[in-house]
């Protein structure tokens, strides 16, 4: 559970977010919208303990993550708006490294790379270096980095930009994989349609305050995702 | 015309902001004052030494050798920094696929990248000759000429060097480009030809002796040994038109043909440079466990090991250090004679007596002046963020790269410090103290360095180059170095001067050095952290 108690980030005189409230339970795929500049990498990387907030709280399955970032670290994994990976790594050594820093046991680091390189398509390319890849290609290596150590919270920032479109499938597929676990997503995204189709809650964002949030009917009402997005916007 | 200096002017708003701190809020005084701060210094040290130089030279009436001398250390200086900085700012750049995606013509993009390069060198070349011409102004009478020449040259003196290292960077980068290691062969390509300079720089007297032989006149002499600097002293001493026409033209003409030649084969280098091998047959991986220190310092060593240019940066001074050993080792006459040319009169008996102190002293010079810790922070760029969200505390982050630094220089230290007990007598007191001093001043200088970096961070490079050698980060670092090495060195002499035994100093310099060490690790502890979660990618 991720809870997010009047969060304000201030970039000099500009709020970045204001007064930012909401919680995302377990189980839930969790999306969040807004037009760019809004607010959303900002928020998401305040929730990974990237960036500090100068109000408010966010509590990660009940601990802050402003207090005790490590404990509330191990329970997330994090794939980046932009895959600025380590780019003179091979692939392998990369996913391994994320493995070593939340001290995974090699069975389930074997079996988990396993699994996700071959759904990925990417068997044939975990010894390459990083730096041969393609946007979709690193896009790739950073979901499963982060799937590897089995999170109890998956935090993406606009994960389906430059997937080739079985990719986007098989990410929307452990989405849903994970949820049916009882694990919590929380992504930001722009194709809104994905996010109507896949996800339980949503919450839109205009210039760092919370617009609208609840679940996908309390939101979006009888209109399509965009409709309202695009209302909010006016 | 005009989008020529439209890319200038975006290209020199990137790369030479070096005093410009990320995500800091920087008043104008430090943004203005820090770089008048720091280049006054280093321009009034050059001053007062070319002073204390002139000084002999007036008698004779020949001040401008010393203008001469300038001249050449500056060339020398822009030649070894240009040869490794050349790889880094014409051939490796991250917005290469911007750059050659915009309608200009391919020589505009070059020539961009190569004004850049040589601006930068400019405004090192002036630290070095302002002083020195004022100083001769002020000791010679000199007419208007004097400083339309001199300006002139602080413009013009740099171009050949550039233009040497552009084409020694650029072959080093198309060879090293065709190997399957290209990184390896590129730093033994690059360390090769800085050791040849630095090998003809160290035996300059036989040349000129020999150019002394077979020339007419000093001007001759200096002319044959590098002629823009024959030509400048030429035009201070007597100054006719036609000459100053010559000194600009042929400079300026040889940057010309510099950009024409290399322009068409600088996209060739740059693809070739650019073309990452991949592994068609290995399928196979190995996936190995490792606690997160040791992960954290296995990446910092793969990062250090694939950029060229901080290899290189951090290795020629433990390059150098091994030369230093092995000279002391099998050459002590020429450890004497250098010593007696600095002003520093000591017999080879001494020197033995005092072997541990000055070990001591060398491990520490080398320590403080190769920091590699003050690039690391730096060089994580926007992968800052991955390490930021990593479940582990950030003093294990920052101390994996000083450890990882620290190894990469202690076994060095260590093989120095082995050889040298073979050699010369140590009692078994001093040895552990060396031993300890070669562990705990490379922490000590690697701690230094990386808070350094997290207070002056440049996450926002094109390239490594511009970490590495052109951030605020590392010339803060190398300064702070130097300075200790100094205030090192006098304490050692001090030490010598006044009968405290070598034991006494090592001992002294190993108890200061595991305080400072603790000192450093307290702050980083304190005010690390912060820090380090202030810098925002």
């Amino acid at each position: 559970m991720i809870k997010i108690l009047n969060v304000t980030k201030k970039y000099g005189d500009k709020k970045a977010l204001d007064n930012v409230s909401f919680e995302v339970g377990d189980g839930e795929i969790f999306a969040f919208i807004g037009h760019n500049g809004a607010g959303k990498t900002t928020l998401i990387k305040a929730i990974m303990g990237i960036h500090d907030f100068d109000e408010g709280e966010i509590l990660i399955n009940g601990k802050s993550i402003a207090k005790e970032p490590v404990a509330c670290k191990k329970e997330m994994a994090y794939v980046p708006d932009n895959p600025e990976l380590y780019e003179n790594m091979r692939a392998i050594q990369f996913i391994n490294f994320i493995c070593d820093m939340y001290e995974v046991d090699l069975e389930k680091r074997n079996k988990n790379i396993k699994k996700y390189a071959e759904m990925f398509e990417m068997s044939q390319n975990l010894n390459d270096t990083i730096d041969s890849f393609s946007h979709g290609m690193k896009q790739k290596v950073a979901l499963i980095a982060a799937l590897s150590h089995d999170p109890k919270i998956l935090i993406m920032d606009e994960p389906f930009v430059g997937l080739d479109p079985k990719a986007v499938f098989d990410t929307k597929e452990v989405m849903r994989e994970m949820v049916k676990n009882g694990k919590t997503i929380f992504f930001s995204t722009h194709i809104l349609d994905v996010a109507e189709k896949l996800c339980t809650r949503v919450a839109i964002i205009k210039k760092g305050k919370i617009m609208k949030v609840g679940s996908m009917k309390e939101v979006k009402g009888d209109k399509s995702l965009e409709k309202v997005f695009l209302e909010l916007e006016k | 015309m005009s989008k020529f200096f439209t890319l200038l002017r975006a290209s020199m708003s990137e790369g030479m902001n070096v005093f410009r701190l990320h995500g800091k809020k920087q008043s104008k005084w430090f943004r203005i004052g820090l770089p008048i701060l720091l280049g006054a210094m280093i321009m009034f040290s050059v001053a007062g030494y070319a002073d204390m130089m002139m000084e002999p030279l007036a008698e004779v009436e020949m001040e401008f050798v010393v203008l001469t001398l300038f001249v050449i250390i500056s060339a020398v200086f822009i030649l070894m920094e240009g040869i490794y900085k050349a790889s880094g700012l014409l051939f490796n750049c991250r917005d290469d696929d911007l750059m050659l995606s915009l309608p200009v013509k391919k020589t505009t993009v070059l020539a961009v990248r190569v004004l850049k390069f040589y601006l930068f060198e400019t405004m090192i070349n002036a630290l070095i000759l302002v002083p020195a011409m004022v100083m001769y102004a002020m000791r010679v009478e000199v007419g208007a000429s004097f400083y339309l020449v001199s300006l002139t040259a602080l413009l013009i003196l740099p171009i050949l060097p550039i233009v040497i290292s552009s084409l020694l960077g650029g072959a080093i980068a198309f060879l090293s480009s065709r190997f399957k290691y290209k990184n390896l062969v590129q730093i033994v390509l690059t360390t090769a030809f800085l050791l040849v300079i630095m090998y003809v720089s160290i035996n300059m007297k036989d040349i000129l002796q020999t150019l002394a032989q077979n020339a007419g006149s000093i001007n001759e002499i200096i002319t044959k040994l590098y002629f823009p600097a024959g030509q400048f002293i030429q035009l201070v001493l007597d100054f006719r038109i036609v000459d100053f026409l010559v000194f600009v033209g042929v400079n300026v003409g040889i940057l010309v043909l510099m950009l024409v030649v290399l322009g068409n084969v600088y996209y060739k280098i740059n693809s070739r440079v650019r073309m990452v091998k991949t592994n068609t047959v290995l399928h196979d991986y190995v996936i190995k466990k490792h606690r997160p220190l040791v992960a954290l310092v296995r990446k910092e060593a793969g990062k250090f090991a694939s950029s060229p240019v901080f290899v290189i940066n951090a290795g020629f001074g433990l390059v150098l250090y091994v030369v230093a050993v092995i000279l002391v080792c099998t050459n002590m006459d020429s450890v004497i004679d250098m010593m007696a040319k600095m002003g520093v009169e000591i017999s080879a008996e001494a020197i033995i007596n005092y072997m541990p102190a000055c070990m001591f002293g060398l491990v520490f010079v080398m320590s403080m002046t190769t920091s590699i810790t003050s690039s690391m922070i730096s060089l994580e760029g926007k992968s800052f963020n991955i390490l930021k969200s990593l479940p582990t505390n950030p003093v294990k982050i920052i101390l994996a790269k000083v450890l990882a630094a620290a190894m990469i220089m202690i076994p060095i230290f260590l093989i120095g410090d082995m050889v040298m007990f073979v050699r010369f007598d140590f009692d078994v007191w001093q040895m552990l103290m060396i031993i300890a001093s070669s562990v705990v001043m490379p922490m000590v200088a690697e701690l230094v360095g990386i808070i350094v970096n997290l207070k002056y961070p440049k996450m926002d490079a094109k390239n490594d180059t511009e970490v590495v050698k052109q951030s605020m980060s590392s010339m803060v670092a190398v300064l702070v170095g130097l300075a200790a090495s100094v205030v090192m060195v006098y304490i050692i002499y001090s030490g010598f001067n006044s009968g405290l035994s070598a034991t006494e100093v090592v001992g002294a310099g190993l108890v200061f050095g595991i305080m400072v060490l603790g000192l450093l690790v307290v702050y980083l502890k304190k005010w690390g952290i912060k820090e380090f979660n202030a810098i925002n990618v």
